[in-house]
């Protein structure tokens, strides 16, 4: 009945066969193609139960899938039109790792309490042998190929790895332990072996990761408990660079990897040097795949995202020392790939790279102890400008740089900055703020326009473009102005855009304004009725912003410059330069970059290829951590997210006709984590809408979202940030949490009612341009609000709360807006604790069929009647029905139309049944249950069409599901 | 984020530490015991998987010291005039009950309580039962309880595998130590498959609950099984008990129809308790001012702690260098070496509430001595074993000078200004040529975009 159209969650498992990439999401199997990305098949292995493990055999053309207790054997990988789940079982116990042994006739399978079966292929146990160590393992391996050699390392809750073999057997018929590796400092969470060359990879708890190496492996085929001390295993290395836990290792051909919890992989060298750092994921990192022949690691994390990386990117480094020892102020690099500089004793000079040689081609008395030099966008052109008003312009042409022109201004004072804006045009600034925009004409510097820097205390521009008739200036503490040609002073400007930092850049793409700042925040602009207004504002994981081209976001972060990408923020590049206090160039050329940097005394060159640095994501990732609210909107046919999380980034994105979900819009705007969002159309505009979203630090946040097609029916979204309700805390105050939200739209005019945390409803009114004003706030008990509904039943409007205490109160919302003295009308006690999620249905125009789920474990429908009796509305409860046997941990979603109701709840069964209501009696009945793998789910949206329910689930990743109700 | 930002965001964790607790959790066994009576009466109990050991703390204020602890009261709701007349180390040795034998187990040690005797041992070995017997002298205990849970994954099906393994595994030992019609108290995760941990219990006990308290959190996973009234079947062997309660050989269809029992969930704690969702200000009505308050027990030893012990050589070296620089430098530190040795010594042997008087005895002693000559001690820290350090932070400053002067305050150099003879001085006016001030408003309407500007250089 319930057929699940898409899955996102933890990438628990990942193998490369042939050109094929098995990847484990959910109880999902997902083949993808490894070089086009594309998904070839999708199957149900497990329901509702992860898979782990999915291990193929080299002769055998069957695979094994396993995923808790569960284990299954797949075949037909090659013909995967006809792939079949040939077996499934359910085992006695959690199983850690799988193995076709024996020629591939037999099956091993390791448990959590340390004890190995061997099936044949039809799954009869033959034997089962239990290591004397019984205690909980957290990982485990089986190693070798045959019963008689058989090798598990057991990686204990102890920080200990076991060695034994199931072969070798004391007096109690147990296997002993034959050697303890005891170096971790915590929890063994996964362990790797070459079988090759002898090698143990271990990653633990104590965020280190650990090289083993057997020295005489050769012994390890005789050995037993009688001879085990000869066995001789050294730590190679133990390695530290994970943040946080490490939850995955893997032994490569040359190095290892590790993958922990702080969503970065670390390729290592066999001696524990690091070399390559990946931040790819934004969180845990669950599965690794690895393929020698083909060069490729793939990696699956728990935001559903599947990436594939080149792992023999490599970069070239170059130092170029200048003649006689001078040293360098300035460096650039030019169209030709020449990289020019100048030192401190204004020699000019050009480094051929072809050539490899320097030649000298001025040198600027005039410039010596102070200059400043710029590249045109274009890398064309070049400026050297100096302490008494002196310009150098110099051209590029056909890769050989002459000078163009050269003057001193009037008043001989000297230069600041110099921004070129495009190849003909630039600005300069000198001393109290003075900018002159000039102009080359003629290979003659005129200048056109004046304009004046309002006071700052460093009254000078760090950045500046040109767009359209605008000319834009950031400023060294960290203002934006917007200036137009023929006002000498700015139409508008954005205070303290970034902080007293600076802005360190400025550009523009699709009709927008781009600035970024040294605080680490990336913040866009649109010209709105010729002033700069900001849309939106991103705060990067980056510590200082410095440059943007194309999709790669250049950085500079404590001692290191990198390369990321401009839509996720993921470090692709990451070179140790000494910061960013230095001049730098960076250039980018068909996907070979060029970055020079002075460190030294010394030119610096790094070149490397960006697209093998670059991870190609397989799926897209969706949230990291734990989803709390998911509202889905239908427009043009096409089903629409607006999802908001712990991970507090909001995201819109839409369902392809694959029901991928592709994401359209992110920002991370709030500072604390999103609990609720709040969808509606706006008044008398189709495609538009006004979004709330709330929650950790009583923050509120508005956004209007406006969505339009273009020839492909391709959505195009614009959504901005419109208001933002944020009181900073008191500091002896406590941290409030807005746990729901309600939008009431009565005469006319919106209404927004948070509950919060603290017991209190707030009340805001909302303008047109979405902004949010205080009006009031409702108590009636300290006891933190879970739900608010707002129920309008013949003309009457009731407030509906519901809160820890277990209790659904009810208010005239009537009463509320028009301030009048506030009291609930009544209150009930449905649940015996916290109501976790509602619906509700209106019956007969007079009565509300409320439905509540709570932490209790228990469904209620409750039937209310609402009379009006002289202006007063009095509440009357008429029915009630407790189910509470369909779930056995706290519900947290609810949905009821006319004769259905839906359930979800923590446990992962998502439970689907009928209502009826007649003579004001309720009777339930369930129909059917879906298991989930989605984990502590947070909640469901349905949205109805035609002829079926479309349900999201949602809590640690998504699940969309579609029950067909003709069938019903 | 402050050090109050967990008061701010939980009541519980902040009462904890107010009221002497070890952990928020002691609250949880409480409200349990309020609404459950499970405390009363009871002689000899076992807390299993005790570190911190707030539940054990529970066990030997409330069973051993006597203390009423009643949180009913609204007022009084977490009893600060109780606790008062507990830490006043007069409490009248007569309240204690002597007859009260608590047992705490766990693999971990733990700072001594009162009345409390502990074990360190392994829950899942059958010795460890026999070790329990012993210290009851042959009988069995009315109360096990248990507040263990796994290191947490994040993999949520894993996590509460593990905690159901553990919650078997405590319950085998209880098995073995527990008295017919005893209790059994331990921590399950709500979530997938949790029903047919908690309906097989029904076979060993009378009556099974799952309790909620409210100090633990709505948003949490974790509860509690009440399982009162033991009662093993005829011819159970509780040393064979985990084949019979293979908790992993069943499924959900098996749970389906008749077999399908539902255990009753249940909410404690008062209506007036503190909820743990609800937001509290710092400052509570009827209460004194706030106060921030260190926590009772700091957590000892993380797996991620970076500072390893120092190892016998590191000391050794250490020492080392000191007598070296003292040689050097004349100091008649050579004969006082043996009494700074032990010193340093005992200080990494030391535990920590012993760590501080330790140090600052010895180390006051040593500070005073060196401080005599001023010269001496400048030489040795000029030549000793610090120097290297200070070199480098004076280099490092020095770097960071030089880093950071902002371009302005480069002092002003004179320009040789026959240098710029040659060069064309440019109008401070602007230009009113229409025809150059065209050209500029073409090319700055071109934008300064790198990939959508035409290019004039090819001009």
């Amino acid at each position: 009945m319930f057929n699940s159209k898409t899955i996102k969650t933890d990438v628990t498992s990942l193998h490369i066969y042939n050109n094929l990439l098995l990847s484990g999401i959910g109880g999902f199997l997902h083949i993808f193609e490894l070089n086009t990305h594309n998904l070839l098949c999708r199957r149900n292995i497990f329901e509702g139960h992860k898979i782990y493990g999915i291990i193929t055999s080299a002769n055998r053309r069957e695979s094994i899938i396993y995923g808790g207790k569960n284990i299954a054997i797949i075949s037909n990988l090659e013909n995967l039109k006809e792939l079949i789940i040939k077996q499934s079982h359910l085992l006695s116990d959690w199983i850690l790792d799988a193995k076709w042994i024996d020629n591939d006739r037999n099956i091993a399978t390791i448990f959590m309490h340390n004890k190995v079966t061997v099936w044949s292929e039809n799954f009869v146990k033959l034997w089962t042998a239990k290591c004397e160590e019984k205690c909980i393992l957290y990982s485990a391996k089986i190693c070798h190929d045959y019963t008689e050699n058989m090798l598990i390392l057991s990686g204990t809750v102890f920080s200990d790895i076991l060695l034994w073999k199931p072969h070798v057997l004391n007096s109690n018929g147990e296997s002993p332990v034959l050697t303890r590796l005891k170096h971790h400092n915590g929890v063994i969470f996964n362990i790797d072996y070459n079988q090759k060359t002898g090698c143990i990879c271990s990653a633990s708890d104590d965020r280190s990761a650990i090289l083993w190496k057997i020295l005489n492996k050769e012994c390890l085929e005789e050995i037993n408990q009688h001879n085990s001390e000869n066995l001789r295993i050294n730590i190679s290395c133990q390695v530290y660079g994970h943040l946080s836990r490490v939850f995955r290792c893997c032994i490569l051909e040359d190095g290892f990897v590790t993958a922990g919890e702080d969503s970065s992989l670390i390729i290592w060298d066999f001696k524990g040097g690091l070399l390559r750092k990946i931040d790819n994921h934004q969180g845990s990192v669950w599965s690794l795949a690895y393929n020698h022949s083909k060069n490729i690691l793939c990696s699956g994390g728990n935001n559903g995202a599947i990436s594939k990386f080149n792992i023999s990117a490599t970069q070239k480094t170059t130092v170029i020392s200048l003649l006689q020892n001078e040293n360098p102020k300035h460096v650039g690099l030019l169209f030709s790939q020449n990289i020019i500089s100048i030192t401190e004793k204004a020699v000019f000079n050009v480094y051929n790279k072809k050539l490899e040689k320097i030649n000298e081609i001025a040198i600027h008395k005039d410039l010596q102890n102070y200059n400043i030099m710029a590249v045109s966008s274009c890398r064309k052109m070049v400026a050297l400008a100096g302490f008494s008003g002196q310009i150098y312009i110099y051209q590029e042409i056909n890769n050989v740089l002459k000078e163009l022109t050269k003057c001193i201004l009037k008043n001989c004072e000297r230069i600041y900055s110099f921004h070129w804006l495009n190849c003909r045009t630039f600005l300069i600034c000198q001393n109290e703020g003075k900018m002159s925009l000039c102009v080359i004409y003629k290979k003659r510097v005129c200048i056109i326009q004046r304009f004046v820097l309002p006071y700052s205390k460093e009254r000078w521009s760090t950045c500046a473009i040109s767009f359209n008739e605008h000319i834009v200036i950031g400023d060294r503490k960290g203002n934006i102005y917007n200036y137009v040609v023929g006002q000498e002073t700015p139409l508008n400007s954005c205070k303290k855009a970034h902080s007293n930092l600076g802005v360190s850049y400025l550009c523009s793409r699709n009709n927008n304004i781009l600035s970024l700042g040294k605080d680490g925040v990336l913040k866009k602009y649109i010209f709105y009725n010729g002033l700069l207004t900001c849309i939106e504002s991103t705060k990067t994981k980056l510590s200082w912003l410095a440059y943007l081209e194309e999709n790669y976001l250049i950085a500079f972060s404590a001692n290191n410059f990198i390369i990321s990408d401009y839509q996720f923020q993921r470090v692709l590049f990451e070179y140790f330069c000494g910061g960013g206090h230095r001049s730098w160039s960076f250039l980018n050329s068909q996907g070979n970059f060029m970055f020079a940097f002075i460190k030294q005394k010394s030119l610096n060159l790094i070149e490397a290829n960006l697209d093998d640095y670059t991870p190609k994501d397989i799926i897209q990732g969706y949230h990291v951590k734990e989803i709390n609210s998911i509202q889905s909107i239908v427009i043009s046919k096409q089903l629409f997210l607006i999802s908001g999380g712990e991970d507090t980034v909001l995201r819109i994105s839409v369902l392809d006709n694959n029901s991928n979900i592709k994401l359209l819009y992110n920002s991370k705007v709030h500072l604390s984590s999103i609990r609720v969002i709040s969808v509606c159309n706006l008044i008398n505009k189709i495609n538009e809408y006004m979004i709330f979203s709330a929650g950790g630090r009583a923050q509120i946040i508005s956004w209007h979202l406006s969505i339009e097609f273009n020839d492909h029916n391709f959505p195009i979204v614009t959504c901005s940030e419109k208001g933002n309700f944020y009181e900073p805390l008191r500091e002896d105050e406590a941290e409030n949490r807005i746990m729901d939200l309600a939008i009431i739209i009565i005469n006319n005019e919106i209404f927004l009612f948070s509950g919060c945390s603290d017991g209190y409803i707030k009340i805001y009114l909302v303008d047109d341009n979405l902004t949010m004003t205080y009006k009031t706030t409702l108590t009636y008990k300290h006891t933190c609000i879970t739900k608010l509904l707002n129920v309008s039943i013949n003309k009457l409007n009731v407030l509906v709360s519901m809160a820890t205490d277990g209790h659904v109160v009810f208010w005239n919302t009537f009463e509320i807006i028009n301030e009048k003295k506030i009291n609930p009308i009544s209150g009930f006690k449905i649940h015996q604790s916290g109501i976790s999620s509602t619906s509700y249905r209106i019956i007969n125009n007079n009565k509300l069929l409320l439905m509540t789920c709570g932490d209790d474990n228990s469904v209620v429908f409750t039937l209310f009647e609402i009379i009006p009796i002289n202006n007063k509305l009095e509440i009357k409860l008429l029915d009630n029905f407790v189910e509470d046997g369909i779930h056995c941990a706290q519900i947290t979603g609810a949905y009821i139309n006319n004769n259905i109701f839906l359930t979800s709840s923590i446990d992962q069964r998502v439970v689907l049944g009928t209502l009826c209501v007649s003579n004001n009696k309720i009777t339930v009945k369930h129909l059917n249950k879906y298991n989930s793998a989605i984990a502590d789910q947070q909640g469901l949206d349905c949205l109805e069409d035609e002829n079926s329910l479309n349900i999201f689930v949602y809590g640690n990743g998504v699940e969309y599901m579609k029950v067909n109700l003709e069938n019903l | 984020m402050g050090k109050k930002s967990k008061d701010k965001r939980d009541i519980y964790y902040r009462k904890a530490k107010e009221q002497g607790w070890r952990a928020r959790s002691a609250f949880k066994l409480l409200q349990i015991d309020e609404k459950f009576n499970i405390l009363s009466g009871v002689t000899k109990a076992v807390d299993l998987c005790a570190a911190p050991g707030s539940w054990s703390q529970v066990l030997s204020r409330k069973l051993y010291l006597n203390e009423e602890i009643d949180i009913k009261e609204p007022t009084n709701l977490f009893y600060t005039e109780a606790l008062t007349q507990v830490q006043t180390p007069a409490t009248n040795e007569s309240k204690k009950n002597e007859n009260v034998k608590i047992v705490a187990v766990d693999l971990q040690p733990m700072s001594p309580l009162p009345g409390v005797i502990q074990i360190q041992g392994d829950i899942t070995k059958y010795s460890t039962a026999q070790e329990i017997i012993t210290h009851f002298e042959g009988e069995k205990a009315d109360l096990v309880i248990c507040d263990g849970a796994p290191d947490v994954t994040g993999l949520h099906c894993m996590d509460i595998y593990i905690q159901a393994q553990l919650l078997l595994g405590a319950l085998h030992i209880t098995c073995n130590v527990l008295r017919e019609g005893g209790t059994f108290i331990a921590k399950i995760f709500r979530g997938k498959d949790s029903d047919l941990l908690t309906n097989q219990l029904l076979t060993l006990f009378r009556e099974v609950h799952v309790a909620k308290p409210k100090s633990s959190r709505h948003s949490s996973i974790e509860a509690f099984v009440v399982c009162q009234g033991y009662f093993p079947p005829d011819g159970f062997d509780p040393k064979l008990m985990t084949p019979y309660l293979e908790v992993s050989n069943k499924d959900f269809s098996t749970l389906e129809g008749i077999n399908r029992v539902i255990i009753p969930f249940i909410v404690c704690g008062d209506v007036s308790a503190y909820d743990s969702d609800t937001t509290y200000p710092l400052q509570l009505k009827g209460e004194g001012p706030y106060e921030y308050r260190a926590p009772v027990q700091p957590p000892i030893a993380p797996p991620y702690s970076f500072k390893p012990e120092p190892t016998k050589s590191d000391i050794d070296q250490f020492l080392k260098k000191i007598d070296e620089a003292a040689k050097r430098v004349g100091l008649g530190l050579g004969a006082d070496m043996k009494s700074l040795n032990d010193s340093v010594r005992k200080l990494n042997l030391t535990d920590i509430d012993d760590q501080e008087s330790c140090s600052s005895s010895n180390f006051d002693d040593i500070a005073e001595d060196s401080c005599e000559n001023e010269a001496k001690t400048k030489d040795m820290f000029d030549n000793g074993p610090y120097f290297d350090l200070l070199l480098k932070v004076e280099e490092v400053k020095k770097l960071k000078v030089v880093e950071e002067e902002p371009e302005a305050t480069i002092e002003l150099r004179n320009v040789d200004l026959k240098n710029l003879q040659e060069l064309e001085f440019l109008c401070e006016y602007e230009s009113s040529d229409p025809e150059i001030i065209a050209a500029l408003l073409k090319h700055v309407q071109q934008g300064n975009n790198p990939h959508t500007c035409t290019c004039f250089c090819s001009e």
